[in-house]
């Protein structure tokens, strides 16, 4: 039995685009045998006491699907326009990755993997983490390929491959799709050399730790 | 003063390497602050203080430096790493008097992988259960190497602790060649096997343990299995080092004052910027954001303005369709003249 707790954001256009991939990854673990998963939005999470703490507790795989930093996972936006400006709100970041619980990670955010895939190593050496040196992107009118790619390799890891393994496929993957846009067979589709260098740049950002 | 070019090369590069005096799975033994180079580059430090949990594990004393910087007259990225601790005990059954490495990296601009090497090898008084182990260092390691000149070695290709290199594992290697271990008793007791000492009812000591891929190297002087009393695995003395070349495409705009090569010539970049000038004038949603990088999005007219004002990212897009081009045999042009097509379409 695989339990696995999804977490994602969903408050601007790039945000809507994951929290939709993260409801589908979620509906389709829900139909995998001697699987259960848990989707939540990481707002409520973030200042909800233990809830988080609970949660991960109860699971195998952590993976979070919305905006990271280098340091943290983003619940709550910053308001910069504010007169006082408010600050964003973590739902984790360096001080708290200890509620990680040494739990698998997969992190489909930008930026993660170097700061706060790091902190995490450190905490947890035998956890695995996969995650983003850099900006992860995607690009809308192709945005099924994308969202594929990122899917089919978060199942991979719930069924046992190892995170070396993930980041070493999705090099491959990305850069396959990266062919794909730029001579291969979607090649004709609309902004497809656009989305060919989004492509790359995923292909030669992607990680693990160890 | 750095010309344009070097401080454009010095702009693309995130360095990266850590330190930690003590890594584990241990719970008491979690929770220190690594050294983290700044992904600037330039000088940091650190010292640990006196680390001590009796009975387990308890280290007089340790620091980590690091630097990360642009040598202009080699055009390379040069990262150093450096730790040494002093007046260790592991259990009252590994002791030593001062371990120290230091693992440096450089990254030549025209080269696709770095080279490596590790230097000021020091396992001063090494004892095991009071005896003196005597170590002797490959001098490979010394030598600065990029991960297919080491697996190339003919001395390497039967070297078990490479096996791993076939797989997507890191693979594993030492800089310790060589345990002498000269009392007969303490003989008796333990086995060695190349760099790897087993202790009965203490566990697996290896020394100068080096994890390798193409752009990561992870050194650890010391890795402890305990598999006696205490179970789980102790690293004293961590390094890591990562190659991390890329464009900052989130970064300044200086760039745009720089001699920024898109690698087209004149006529194709012109060709480009026409082509794309027509992409967005027949985009049916030009004003609707369609590239998404978690943090930022770019509408069809916001792309264009990147290239048309070579910002970083619009250099590198021009750059990736220059090489693209290349290897698809056609013009760069033609990928923007399939998106024009493609707009038809819709």
């Amino acid at each position: 039995m695989k339990s696995i707790l999804i977490l994602s954001t969903c408050y601007d256009v790039n945000s809507s685009y994951t929290a939709s991939w993260a409801q589908e990854l979620h509906d389709d673990l829900v139909r995998q045998k001697d699987t259960s998963c848990f989707l939540y939005d990481a707002q409520y999470l973030c200042r909800s006491g233990t809830a988080l703490a609970d949660m991960v507790e109860r699971v195998d795989y952590v993976v979070f699907y919305g905006h990271g930093t280098n340091d943290s996972w983003i619940a709550l936006p910053d308001l910069p326009g504010a007169s006082a400006k408010v600050a964003a709100i973590p739902l984790v970041d360096s001080g708290s990755v200890s509620v990680l619980n040494g739990r698998k990670v997969y992190a489909g955010c930008c930026w993660s993997l170097n700061g706060l895939g790091n902190d995490y190593h450190v905490k947890f050496p035998a956890g695995e983490f996969v995650g983003y040196s850099d900006v992860f992107g995607f690009e809308s009118y192709n945005e099924k390929y994308f969202k594929e790619i990122v899917h089919q390799s978060v199942i991979s890891f719930i069924n046992g491959d190892t995170a070396a393994t993930i980041a070493t496929n999705l090099k491959a993957e990305w850069d396959a799709l990266r062919a794909r846009f730029y001579s291969g067979n979607l090649r004709t589709r609309q902004n497809a050399a656009m989305a060919a260098k989004v492509a790359k740049l995923n292909s030669q950002r992607i990680g693990s730790k160890p | 003063m750095p010309s344009p070019a070097d401080r454009f090369h010095e702009s693309q590069f995130r360095y990266s390497a850590s330190a930690h005096a003590v890594l584990s799975n241990i719970p008491s033994l979690t929770g220190q602050d690594p050294l983290e180079l700044p992904p600037d580059g330039g000088f940091k430090h650190i010292i640990w203080n006196q680390f001590r949990i009796p009975g387990l594990l308890e280290l007089g004393s340790a620091y980590a430096e690091g630097q990360g910087l642009y040598d202009e007259s080699a055009k390379t990225w040069r990262t150093e790493v450096r730790i040494a601790i002093e007046q260790g005990n592991v259990l009252d059954v590994l002791t030593f008097g001062r371990i120290s490495a230091r693992l440096v990296s450089s990254y030549p601009v025209d080269s696709n992988q770095p080279y490596f090497s590790v230097l000021g090898t020091v396992f001063d008084d090494l004892r095991i259960a009071g005896s003196e182990v005597q170590i002797e260092f490959d001098k490979v390691y010394g030598e600065p190497t990029r991960y297919d000149q080491l697996l190339n070695l003919e001395r390497f290709q039967g070297d078990r602790f490479l096996k791993q290199a076939d797989s997507d594992r890191p693979a594993l290697a030492s800089f310790v060649s060589k345990v002498n271990i000269e009392s007969e008793s303490l003989k008796n007791i333990v086995r060695v096997d190349g760099n790897v000492i087993y202790v009965p009812d203490f566990g697996k000591i290896r020394l100068g343990e080096i994890a390798i891929d193409p752009e990561w190297w992870m050194l650890t002087l010391i890795h402890l299995e305990l598999e006696g009393a205490f179970t789980g695995e102790i690293r004293l003395g961590n390094l890591n080092s990562r190659y991390d070349r890329e464009m900052r495409e989130e970064g300044p705009a200086e760039g745009r004052d720089m001699e920024l090569s898109t690698n087209l010539d004149e006529e194709e970049e012109a060709e480009v910027r026409n082509d794309l000038n027509q992409w967005v004038n027949t985009h049916p949603r030009p004003d609707e954001p369609f590239l998404f990088f978690m943090g930022r999005s770019l509408t069809p007219v916001e792309f264009f303005r990147e290239v048309e004002e070579k910002t970083s990212f619009g250099v590198s897009f021009l750059r990736f369709l220059a090489e693209q081009s290349k290897e698809a045999d056609e013009r760069p042009r033609d990928a923007i003249r399939r998106a024009v097509d493609a707009n038809g379409t819709e």
